[in-house]
Protein backbone atom coordinates (compact mmCIF):
# COMPACT_ATOMS: atom_id res chain seq x y z
CA UNK A 1 0.00 0.00 0.00
CA UNK A 2 1.48 3.39 -0.96
CA UNK A 3 1.22 6.55 1.13
CA UNK A 4 -0.95 9.38 -0.31
CA UNK A 5 1.17 12.18 -1.77
CA UNK A 6 0.48 15.30 0.33
CA UNK A 7 3.55 17.24 -0.78
CA UNK A 8 1.37 19.71 -2.72
CA UNK A 9 -0.34 20.84 0.51
CA UNK A 10 2.69 20.70 2.77
CA UNK A 11 3.05 23.68 5.16
CA UNK A 12 6.26 23.79 7.22
CA UNK A 13 4.52 24.69 10.47
CA UNK A 14 7.40 23.55 12.66
CA UNK A 15 9.93 25.64 10.72
CA UNK A 16 7.62 28.69 10.79
CA UNK A 17 7.08 28.36 14.54
CA UNK A 18 10.83 27.93 15.12
CA UNK A 19 11.61 30.95 12.92
CA UNK A 20 9.03 33.07 14.77
CA UNK A 21 10.52 31.94 18.08
CA UNK A 22 14.04 32.90 16.98
CA UNK A 23 12.86 36.32 15.78
CA UNK A 24 11.01 36.95 19.07
CA UNK A 25 14.01 35.82 21.14
CA UNK A 26 16.36 38.02 19.11
CA UNK A 27 14.05 41.02 19.58
CA UNK A 28 13.74 40.45 23.33
CA UNK A 29 17.52 40.15 23.84
CA UNK A 30 18.38 43.03 21.50
CA UNK A 31 15.79 45.47 22.90
CA UNK A 32 16.48 44.34 26.46
CA UNK A 33 20.09 45.52 26.10
CA UNK A 34 19.02 48.54 24.01
CA UNK A 35 16.67 49.96 26.68
CA UNK A 36 19.17 49.15 29.45
CA UNK A 37 21.79 51.22 27.63
CA UNK A 38 19.28 54.03 26.99
CA UNK A 39 18.59 54.21 30.73
CA UNK A 40 22.30 54.68 31.38
CA UNK A 41 22.83 57.66 29.09
CA UNK B 1 10.19 32.15 -8.67
CA UNK B 2 10.69 32.45 -4.91
CA UNK B 3 8.66 30.15 -2.71
CA UNK B 4 5.86 31.93 -0.81
CA UNK B 5 7.29 30.95 2.62
CA UNK B 6 10.73 32.08 1.58
CA UNK B 7 9.32 35.43 0.48
CA UNK B 8 7.56 35.91 3.83
CA UNK B 9 10.70 35.07 5.78
CA UNK B 10 12.72 37.57 3.73
CA UNK B 11 10.04 40.21 4.34
CA UNK B 12 10.00 39.58 8.11
CA UNK B 13 13.82 39.72 8.22
CA UNK B 14 13.85 43.05 6.37
CA UNK B 15 11.20 44.47 8.73
CA UNK B 16 13.13 43.39 11.84
CA UNK B 17 16.40 44.80 10.49
CA UNK B 18 14.55 48.06 9.68
CA UNK B 19 13.26 48.15 13.26
CA UNK B 20 16.81 47.77 14.63
CA UNK B 21 18.12 50.56 12.39
CA UNK B 22 15.24 52.88 13.36
CA UNK B 23 15.92 52.14 17.05
CA UNK B 24 19.58 53.14 16.59
CA UNK B 25 18.58 56.43 14.89
CA UNK B 26 16.05 57.07 17.69
CA UNK B 27 18.76 56.61 20.34
CA UNK B 28 21.20 58.86 18.48
CA UNK B 29 18.66 61.54 17.53
CA UNK B 30 15.86 61.84 20.06
CA UNK B 31 17.72 60.45 23.07
CA UNK B 32 21.08 62.00 22.10
CA UNK B 33 23.11 58.87 22.81
CA UNK B 34 26.68 60.01 22.39
CA UNK B 35 28.93 58.17 20.01
CA UNK B 36 32.53 57.78 21.12
CA UNK B 37 34.92 60.06 19.28
CA UNK B 38 38.63 59.68 18.59
CA UNK B 39 40.28 63.10 18.78
CA UNK B 40 43.60 64.22 17.29
CA UNK B 41 46.31 63.65 19.88
CA UNK B 42 47.86 66.54 21.73
CA UNK B 43 50.40 66.59 24.59
CA UNK B 44 47.97 68.58 26.75
CA UNK B 45 45.81 65.46 27.15
CA UNK B 46 48.63 63.88 29.18
CA UNK B 47 47.88 66.28 32.05
CA UNK B 48 45.13 64.75 34.17
CA UNK B 49 42.66 67.35 35.42
CA UNK B 50 39.04 68.28 36.07
CA UNK B 51 37.80 71.47 34.47
CA UNK B 52 34.52 73.25 35.05
CA UNK B 53 33.14 74.97 31.96
CA UNK B 54 29.97 76.30 33.56
CA UNK B 55 27.66 75.46 36.46
CA UNK B 56 26.68 72.04 35.14
CA UNK B 57 29.27 71.26 32.50
CA UNK B 58 32.56 69.61 33.35
CA UNK B 59 35.47 68.10 31.51
CA UNK B 60 37.56 65.33 33.02
CA UNK B 61 40.87 64.52 31.36
CA UNK B 62 41.86 61.02 32.41
CA UNK B 63 45.32 59.56 32.03
CA UNK B 64 45.52 55.78 32.39
CA UNK B 65 48.72 54.04 33.33
CA UNK B 66 49.79 50.77 34.91
CA UNK B 67 47.84 50.52 37.22
CA UNK B 68 45.74 53.53 38.04
CA UNK B 69 43.70 56.32 36.55
CA UNK B 70 44.45 59.93 37.17
CA UNK B 71 42.48 61.77 38.56
CA UNK B 72 41.62 58.88 40.86
CA UNK B 73 38.69 60.79 42.39
CA UNK B 74 36.56 63.44 40.69
CA UNK B 75 33.73 65.39 42.39
CA UNK B 76 30.79 66.35 40.21
CA UNK B 77 27.46 67.97 41.23
CA UNK B 78 24.23 66.14 40.45
CA UNK B 79 22.78 66.93 37.03
CA UNK B 80 26.13 67.68 35.44
CA UNK B 81 27.06 66.88 31.91
CA UNK B 82 30.61 65.62 31.78
CA UNK B 83 32.93 65.30 28.80
CA UNK B 84 35.37 62.46 29.41
CA UNK B 85 38.71 62.51 27.60
CA UNK B 86 40.84 59.41 28.02
CA UNK B 87 44.39 58.68 27.01
CA UNK B 88 47.11 56.30 28.18
CA UNK B 89 50.73 56.72 29.19
CA UNK B 90 51.91 53.18 28.52
CA UNK B 91 49.79 50.32 27.19
CA UNK B 92 46.20 49.98 26.03
CA UNK B 93 43.73 50.20 28.93
CA UNK B 94 39.96 50.02 29.13
CA UNK B 95 37.72 52.69 30.64
CA UNK B 96 34.31 51.63 31.87
CA UNK B 97 32.04 53.66 34.13
CA UNK B 98 29.80 51.41 36.19
CA UNK B 99 26.08 51.82 35.51
CA UNK B 100 26.73 54.31 32.72
CA UNK B 101 26.82 53.92 28.99
CA UNK B 102 30.57 54.54 28.87
CA UNK B 103 32.93 52.04 27.31
CA UNK B 104 36.17 53.57 26.04
CA UNK B 105 39.68 52.44 25.17
CA UNK B 106 42.66 54.34 26.56
CA UNK B 107 45.23 54.15 23.81
CA UNK B 108 48.77 55.59 24.06
CA UNK B 109 49.06 58.37 21.48
CA UNK B 110 45.30 58.59 21.09
CA UNK B 111 42.40 60.39 22.77
CA UNK B 112 38.89 59.02 23.10
CA UNK B 113 36.01 61.22 24.14
CA UNK B 114 32.43 60.76 25.19
CA UNK B 115 29.83 62.76 27.08
CA UNK B 116 27.79 61.45 29.97
CA UNK B 117 25.17 62.99 32.22
CA UNK B 118 25.03 62.25 35.95
CA UNK B 119 21.46 62.75 37.18
CA UNK B 120 21.65 60.42 40.19
CA UNK B 121 23.95 61.01 43.16
CA UNK B 122 26.38 58.25 44.05
CA UNK B 123 29.86 56.87 43.68
CA UNK B 124 30.46 55.75 40.13
CA UNK B 125 33.33 53.31 39.84
CA UNK B 126 35.62 53.56 36.85
CA UNK B 127 37.37 50.30 36.04
CA UNK B 128 39.89 49.11 33.51
CA UNK B 129 38.26 46.39 31.45
CA UNK B 130 41.15 45.62 29.12
CA UNK B 131 43.77 43.33 30.61
CA UNK B 132 46.89 45.45 31.06
CA UNK B 133 49.22 43.51 33.36
CA UNK B 134 49.55 42.04 36.83
CA UNK B 135 47.86 44.99 38.61
CA UNK B 136 44.94 45.17 36.19
CA UNK B 137 42.32 44.01 38.70
CA UNK B 138 43.17 46.91 41.06
CA UNK B 139 43.03 49.61 38.41
CA UNK B 140 40.07 51.82 39.21
CA UNK B 141 38.94 55.36 39.95
CA UNK B 142 35.83 57.05 41.29
CA UNK B 143 33.50 59.75 40.08
CA UNK B 144 31.64 61.05 43.12
CA UNK B 145 28.36 62.66 42.20
CA UNK B 146 26.82 64.50 45.13
CA UNK B 147 24.49 67.38 45.79
CA UNK B 148 26.04 70.77 45.01
CA UNK B 149 25.59 72.03 48.60
CA UNK B 150 27.52 69.07 49.98
CA UNK B 151 30.49 69.47 47.69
Amino acid sequence: MTQPDNSENFVPRGAIAFFAFLIALGLIIWFGIYFLMLERI
Amino acid sequence: MIDVFERRIILVSILVMGLFILAIFYAMGARKADVTECLPYDKTYETARVEQLDKTTYQIFYVARMWNFEPSVAYIPVGSEVDLFVTSNDVVHGFNVYNKNVNLMAVPGGVTKTTVRFDQPGVYKVVCHEYCGTGHQNMQAEIIVNYPKKQ
